[in-house]
């Protein structure tokens, strides 16, 4: 019992990690339409450079917030520059154009730092604590409450604020937005810096457990994936209650479904993906009709 | 009646690898196959690549067989993705399960290579029309999150079951079992190309066939507006599932060429960058133009060995994804029909110029 | 006399194909124009066109300023508003949320009043009172013509651009929508450019009407006039001599 209730914990603080980056994806699709492949990578390019700005002596108190600042900048520029220009050629382009961004910037990442794996100190310091049964590390708790710090105000914007309302309004309804004197074009590059940014912090987070490597969120692109398409792709708290679904699922299924263990896990989120698109494409909280065609 | 005017025109641009028609090419299809320039093009093309073989060194060769092996598996791609508007981010390893069943085969059953190869395009075919059924559902985007899905976890589960497909180490031949038969005076190289060029050559053909013919105008139909489709009688999830089934299969028969050809398998040839890359080739060579399979595979193929060259081959893999990345880029920027549609495009310019010039 | 809006030699179309030729209309300070024609004559193009949705070519000033080749969101800045065939609500959001959008185009000068406005939009359509925590998806196609009304009203235009707000509404309730309009017209001193098919209904609250018939204007009279014009009505508005399929009321 205490076991499965240490899977489960654990499965949630890992799941949270996937929760950030789904809601990235989300965040991307209701805007701009696609699934942005390149999510994952992102991520991972703002891993290393958080990794570059601790080896060069400043604070982690200075870091996350810079982080997000120059995820944000990034994604917006990158919406800006390379995701504009083929707007309006149709999803198959704007796909394309996603997975070029997954290979460019996962190479990028490679010839950078290299491939191998290395290790990354964790900035809440190596303490384990102990609640009842259950074992807590300090990464998992800072790292879980970083993320979910960064989900939380990423919902306030979205669900308080001037920014968020028209935000939202782009993503329901982008030539309705136009005739209200809402700038589509800059809203659309904002969603993708808000996206990057909280993948950013994802990213982040995942290093330290993960271990610093080009690959660092190549499964976790899967698992993300697999948590949009279950809380659905029109849904921001769909996708946060997908990843940690996720992220719990997979570590159950990997500690007590025998065969699958260690990396084979991806096999859940894959059989996620291929049963919601079955049963219910929708997803858990996705409304029918915004699935876009 | 006249309600479209008040709405925007239906897009007919569903891609950006889908150039309208110019109207040359269109005039160019009422004339008889043997005066178009295109036929005799294709057949040059191929009288040449059957004295190649002849002209350059075995290992020029075995390079050039890859080419097409992987040339088989983008074409397989382009009649998905230019001709019925749906895309895979998982074709290598549809490609990569079509290498693994022809060698399992035939080092652990012992069977003769050309079966092996048959049974490897069905296996590849019944994959894709499996991967294809949750993708029916709602259309759009999910097959390609479907298929990157696969991507990924591919190379995951040839190491996982090991037993079956050698694990890490993969499965490994003596040597190819394609052999030439000892009445033609051939290397093993020169008639694995052979072999390779009369096989991209029917199955050219027979893609060609398929996308001209009454079907060739429903899946026209289905890339263009699918609603659309619906209602002229297509139906549009059959439709669908059977391109991504056939091209599938494709990729399952260049795999299985190429995996006999080299002799191995391994699970890391065939990772998510893999499938990516097929998808850039497909892109830059050109979606919708036949002659685009060969351009891009020859660029994915070619491209490593180059900037290995020059910069030495510690790097050299990353150097040649970046370029990919980057190319595909400015495909998809400047020249939306990939780079032999683009020069098509640019020929029958100039045919139509100098053919007016002739005519003042 | 100059108007508002000055249109002149317009021309709009999609892709290659040319919808509005060469079109002229003037809209003056506080008049209501009804914009007549049967369906696919170009009624809502030209609306389009004049919002910057639609690529246009010739003249088109309003309030003194060249607006050819502004971005739609800079137009709708600009006291222009266009309340769009089918409504554009945002079904997603609340039907507050939805008018408060409305507020974005508002010239900085009025941004002080925008709650006292909220507060009249509410006092003129109290149904949208009642439902303002509600998502707008869940309101009936009047009720979203109101908040599609309500939207365009926070932005303080000038000038607003209607496309067929009596589509899909029962007789009953379009006749509320126009006898709203002539009221709007009053209190928030609007000038109003009305796209309908519904011309006797139109026509009842329109000081002009203009008549569009393959992108060009037909006829242009006092909106008495073009009511009375049967003959007219048969030719370009498909409707019999004797109205019949006009909605009576």
């Amino acid at each position: 019992m205490t076991e499965l209730l240490q899977q489960t914990v654990s499965g949630l603080t890992t799941g949270l990690v996937y929760a950030a980056l789904a809601l990235a994806i989300a965040l991307v699709f209701q805007g701009t339409g696609t699934l942005n492949f390149a999510q994952g990578e992102f991520a991972t390019l703002a891993a290393f450079v958080s990794f570059a700005l601790s080896t060069a002596g400043l604070s982690w108190w200075l870091i996350v917030p810079l982080l997000v600042v120059l995820a944000f900048v990034f994604g917006a520029g990158v919406e800006r520059l390379l995701v504009r220009p083929v707007e309006g050629s149709g999803p198959l382009a704007l796909l394309t154009v996603t997975a070029a961004l997954l290979l460019g910037s996962n190479a990028v990442v490679a010839l950078i730092w290299g491939t191998d794996v290395r290790s990354m100190a964790s900035p809440f310091g190596g303490a384990v604590y102990h609640v009842g049964p259950l074992t807590f590390t300090a990464q998992a708790i800072g790292g879980g409450a970083l993320v979910l710090l960064a989900m939380l105000l990423c919902g306030l914007i979205f669900r308080f604020t001037p920014l968020g309302l028209r935000l939202r309004a782009v993503a329901d309804n982008p030539d309705s937005a136009r005739l209200l004197g809402i700038s589509t074009g800059v809203m659309l590059a904002v969603g993708w810096g808000i996206a990057a940014a909280v993948g950013a912090v994802a990213g982040l987070v995942a290093a330290p457990t993960l271990g610093l490597s080009p690959e660092l969120m190549t499964n976790a692109l899967l698992l993300a994936l697999a948590a949009v398409t279950l809380g659905g792709f029109s849904s921001r708290l769909g996708a946060v209650v997908g990843g940690l679904l996720i992220g719990v699922l997979s570590n159950l299924a990997s500690r007590y479904v025998p065969g699958i263990g260690g990396d084979l896990q991806l096999v859940v989120p894959f059989a996620v993906i291929f049963l919601v698109l079955l049963v219910r494409p929708q997803g858990l909280f996705g409304r029918a009709s915004t699935v876009r065609a | 009646m006249a309600t479209s005017i008040s709405g925007p025109p239906t897009r007919t641009e569903g891609a950006a690898p889908t150039p309208t028609p110019t109207a040359a090419p269109a005039l160019a299809e009422l004339r008889p196959m043997w005066r178009r320039p295109v036929t005799w093009a294709w057949t040059a093309l191929f009288v040449v690549a059957l004295v190649v073989p002849f002209l350059i060194s075995d290992y020029d060769l075995f390079k050039a067989t890859r080419v097409l092996t992987i040339a088989i598996a983008v074409a397989g791609l382009n009649l998905l993705i230019g001709r019925a508007g749906q895309i895979s981010a998982g074709h290598g390893a549809l490609y990569g399960l079509g290498a693994y069943t022809a060698m399992i085969l035939v080092k652990e059953l012992g069977w003769a290579w050309p079966g092996a190869v048959l049974a490897a395009v069905v296996v590849s075919g019944a994959a894709g029309w499996l991967i294809g059924l949750p993708a029916l559902r709602v259309r759009g985007l999910n097959l390609g999150l479907l298929t990157i899905a696969i991507a990924a976890i591919f190379p995951l589960l040839l190491s996982r079951f090991e037993g079956l497909t050698g694990g890490t180490i993969g499965l490994q031949l003596a040597g190819s079992p394609i052999t030439p038969p000892a009445a033609l005076a051939l290397t093993p190289e020169q008639f694995q190309f052979l072999l390779l060029v009369v096989v991209l050559a029917v199955v050219l053909v027979l893609l060609r066939n398929l996308t001209t013919g009454p079907m060739g105008r429903a899946v026209e139909a289905l890339r263009v507006n699918p609603l659309m489709a619906r209602s002229e009688g297509v139906d549009v999830n059959r439709l669908t599932l059977t391109m991504f089934a056939i091209s599938s299969a494709v990729a399952g028969l260049g795999g299985a060429l190429g995996g006999l050809v080299l002799a191995s398998t391994v699970p890391d040839s065939y990772s998510m960058f893999f499938s990516l890359t097929l998808l850039s080739a497909c892109v830059v060579g050109g979606s919708r133009t036949w002659a685009g399979s060969l351009v891009g595979s020859a660029f994915i193929v070619y491209l490593p060995d180059v900037i290995s060259q020059q910069i030495g081959s510690t790097t050299g893999g990353q150097w040649s994804q970046l370029v990919y990345a980057v190319a595909l880029l400015l495909t998809l920027f400047f020249l939306p029909a990939g780079v032999a549609g683009g020069a098509g495009r640019w020929l029958a310019r100039l045919t139509r110029r100098l053919r007016r010039r002739s005519h003042a | 006399m100059t108007g508002l809006l000055e249109v002149t030699g317009l021309t709009a179309g999609y892709g290659g194909v040319r919808v509005l030729h060469s079109m002229d209309l003037t809209v003056a300070e506080n008049e209501i124009v009804a914009v007549l024609g049967a369906n696919g004559a170009g009624k809502t193009t030209l609306l389009r066109a004049l919002s910057g949705t639609v690529k246009a070519g010739g003249g088109i000033s309003f309030a003194g300023r060249a607006l050819n080749g502004t971005s739609a969101a800079r137009i709708a800045r600009s006291g222009l508003g266009h309340v769009p065939q089918g409504r554009g609500t945002f079904t997603a959001l609340t039907v507050e949320e939805n008018v408060r959008l409305g507020v974005i185009s508002r010239p900085a000068s009025t941004r002080a009043q925008a709650d006292g406005d909220l507060d009249r939009i509410y006092d003129t359509f109290p149904v949208l009172r009642e439902m303002r925590r509600r998502p707008a998806g869940a309101l009936s196609g009047g009720q979203q013509q109101m908040l599609a009304l309500a939207r365009a009203l926070m932005a303080r235009p000038r000038l607003l651009l209607i496309d067929e707000p009596s589509l899909g509404l029962a007789p009953l309730t379009s006749a509320d929508m126009f006898s709203v309009l002539a009221r709007l017209r009053e209190e928030w001193s609007l000038s109003v450019l009305l796209a309908e098919q519904n011309a006797r209904a139109s026509l009842k609250v329109a000081d002009r009407g203009i008549v569009l018939a393959r992108g060009r204007v037909v006829a242009a009279a006092p909106a008495a006039e073009l009511a009375a014009d049967a003959g007219l009505r048969a030719a370009y508005l498909g409707e019999s001599p004797d109205g019949l399929t006009g909605v009576s009321s």
